[in-house]
C-alpha cells in the first residue's frame, strides 16, 4: 500500500481504473463469444462507450504521467496514438449517428486508425534496444497477412478498400515485428496490448472489406477496448518501475 | 475572385518579407504559405467535390480535411524531411501561422460565396473568426507541437511521427466539420472545440513555466 496522495498512490489508482475497464471489456468480449444471441439490447452502444472511455483514459493517463512523473517518450507516443484513435472512433460513431448511413471504407476515420501504428512503431524503436533476433522475422510475420490481403484483391479487385486493407495488414505485421525485434515482450502486458491492437485492426479491416455480417466480428469493439486497457496497464507499470 | 484576393493579400507581404529577419521572417513566410495553401485547396477541393458528387461520400467531412491539413502542414514536412531543419517550440507558432493564413483566405471564400450583407455579415465573420479560423490554426499547431515534442528523437522515427500527427489533425478537423455542418446541438460542441484546443496549446506552450518537469527517465 502506498500513502494516499503520493504519486505512487495516484499511479496505483489509475492502474485500478484500467483494470476495471479491462474487466468490463472482457465481459463484453465474453458476451459475443459465449451467449446464444452473441449480443444484448444496447450492446453496441455500451461497447462503443467502453472503447471511447478506455482509449481516452489512456491518452489522459499517458499525457499526465509524461508531464508529471516521467519523461518516458513512449508515454507521449502512446498518448498521441490513443488520442488519435479516440478521435477517429468518435468521428466514426458520430458520423453513423448524424449522417445515418454507414460510413464508406476507406474514410477519415480509417486515417485515424492507421495513425496508431506509426506512433507505436516509432515509440518502440525509440525507447527499446534492438535485440539479436534475426531481421528475416520482418518478412515471415507479415507474409501470411500480406498473402490474405492479396487474395482479397484477387477476389474483390484492386479497390481503395482492398488497398487500405493491405496497408492495415502490413502495418499490423510491422508492429508485431518491431515488438519482437525490440524486446517489447519483456513487458508482457504491453506486448499483449500490442498484439491485441494488431488483431483488432486486422479483423476490422477484413470486416470492412468483405462486408459480410458475422456474429464473430462483434468481438472487434471489445477487443479494441481490451487492447487499450492493456496498453494503459503496461505503460503505468513501466512508469512505476521508473519512479521506484 | 479567389486568385485575385490571394494575390492582393500575399504580394504586399512578400515585400515585407524582404525587410524581416529570423523568427519574424519565418512566421510571415508561414502565414503567406497558409494563404497559398488556401488558394490551392479551393481549386483541389472544387474538383474533388465534382468527382464525388454522385456518390454517398460527404466531401466536406471526408475529403476536405485531408486536402486542407496536408497543404497547411506541407512546409513543416519539407523543412523536417527534406532539409532536416529542427526548430524548438517556435514550430508551434510557425504551424499556427500557416493555419491562420489558410483561414484568412477561406473566410474570404465563404463571405463572397454566401453574399451576406449588413450586421449579419459582421456576426458571421466574427463567428468564423473564433471557431473555424482558430480550428485551422490549432490543427496545424498540433502537428507543429508534436514535432517539437520529438525534438530529441532520432531522425528515423520522424516520418512515422509526422504521419501520425497528420492523421490526428485530419480526424479532429473532420469531426469539427461533421458537428458544425450536420448537427443542431452538436454545433455548440464544435464551437467550443477550437477554443478549448487553443487554451490547451497555450498551456502546453508555456508548460515549463506552469509545470516544472521531473528529472529525465533513463530507459
Amino acid at each position: 500500500m502506498e500513502a494516499p496522495g503520493t504519486p505512487l498512490a495516484r499511479l496505483a489508482a489509475l492502474s485500478s481504473a484500467f483494470y476495471l475497464l479491462l474487466a468490463i471489456s472482457i465481459g463484453l468480449f465474453g458476451v459475443v463469444l459465449f451467449t446464444p444471441d452473441h449480443s444484448f439490447p444496447g450492446f453496441y452502444d455500451l461497447s462503443n462507450y467502453t472503447q471511447l472511455l478506455t482509449s481516452s483514459a489512456v491518452t489522459i493517463a499517458c499525457a499526465f504521467a509524461y508531464f508529471r512523473w516521467s519523461r518516458d517518450v513512449l508515454l507521449i507516443h502512446v498518448a498521441f496514438a490513443a488520442g488519435g484513435w479516440t478521435l477517429a472512433n468518435a468521428f466514426w460513431y458520430a458520423y453513423t449517428l448524424i449522417i445515418g448511413t454507414s460510413l464508406p471504407y476507406p474514410t477519415v476515420a480509417d486515417a485515424g486508425f492507421v495513425g496508431v501504428f506509426p506512433f507505436l512503431i516509432a515509440g518502440y524503436q525509440e525507447v527499446f534496444v534492438r535485440n539479436r533476433l534475426p531481421s528475416w522475422i520482418g518478412l515471415v510475420v507479415p507474409g501470411p497477412l500480406v498473402a490474405v490481403a492479396l487474395w482479397l484483391m484477387m477476389d474483390i479487385g484492386v479497390t481503395p478498400a482492398t488497398l487500405l486493407t493491405l496497408l492495415f495488414f502490413v502495418l499490423c505485421g510491422s508492429l508485431v515485428v518491431v515488438s519482437l525485434l525490440y524486446s517489447v515482450y519483456l513487458y508482457r502486458v504491453l506486448f499483449l496490448g500490442t498484439l491485441a491492437i494488431a488483431v483488432t485492426h486486422i479483423l476490422n479491416a477484413y470486416r470492412s472489406t468483405v462486408l459480410e455480417p458475422h456474429w464473430l466480428f462483434g468481438v472487434v469493439g471489445p477487443l479494441a477496448a481490451i487492447s487499450f486497457a492493456l496498453l494503459g496497464i503496461g505503460l503505468l507499470g513501466r512508469t512505476k518501475e521508473a519512479m521506484e | 475572385m479567389i486568385l485575385e484576393f490571394y494575390l492582393a493579400a500575399s504580394l504586399p507581404l512578400f515585400f515585407l518579407l524582404v525587410f524581416l529577419e529570423g523568427e519574424q521572417r519565418r512566421i510571415l513566410a508561414f502565414l503567406v504559405w497558409g494563404l497559398s495553401a488556401g488558394a490551392i485547396a479551393y481549386f483541389v477541393n472544387y474538383h474533388l467535390f465534382l468527382l464525388f458528387a454522385s456518390t454517398a461520400v460527404v466531401p466536406e467531412v471526408t475529403i476536405a480535411p485531408v486536402v486542407e491539413e496536408f497543404l497547411k502542414s506541407l512546409p513543416l514536412f519539407v523543412l523536417l524531411l527534406v532539409f532536416g531543419k529542427r526548430y524548438s517550440k517556435e514550430l508551434l507558432v510557425l504551424a499556427m501561422a500557416s493555419g491562420f493564413g489558410f483561414a484568412i483566405l477561406e473566410n474570404y471564400v465563404f463571405i463572397t460565396h454566401y453574399e451576406i450583407a449588413g450586421i449579419g455579415s459582421i456576426i458571421y465573420v466574427m463567428m468564423r473568426g473564433i471557431t473555424t479560423s482558430v480550428m485551422h490554426g490549432c490543427m496545424t499547431a498540433i502537428i507543429g507541437y508534436g514535432i517539437f515534442l520529438t525534438y530529441g528523437f532520432s531522425r528515423r522515427s520522424l516520418p512515422a511521427v509526422l504521419f501520425g500527427l497528420f492523421t490526428v489533425a485530419i480526424t479532429v478537423h473532420a469531426l469539427f466539420n461533421l458537428l458544425i455542418g450536420h448537427t443542431g446541438f452538436g454545433k455548440l460542441l464544435a464551437i467550443d472545440l477550437p477554443l478549448l484546443l487553443f487554451v490547451l496549446l497555450l498551456v502546453v506552450y508555456n508548460r515549463e513555466v506552469l509545470f516544472p518537469g521531473p528529472p529525465d527517465l533513463i530507459s
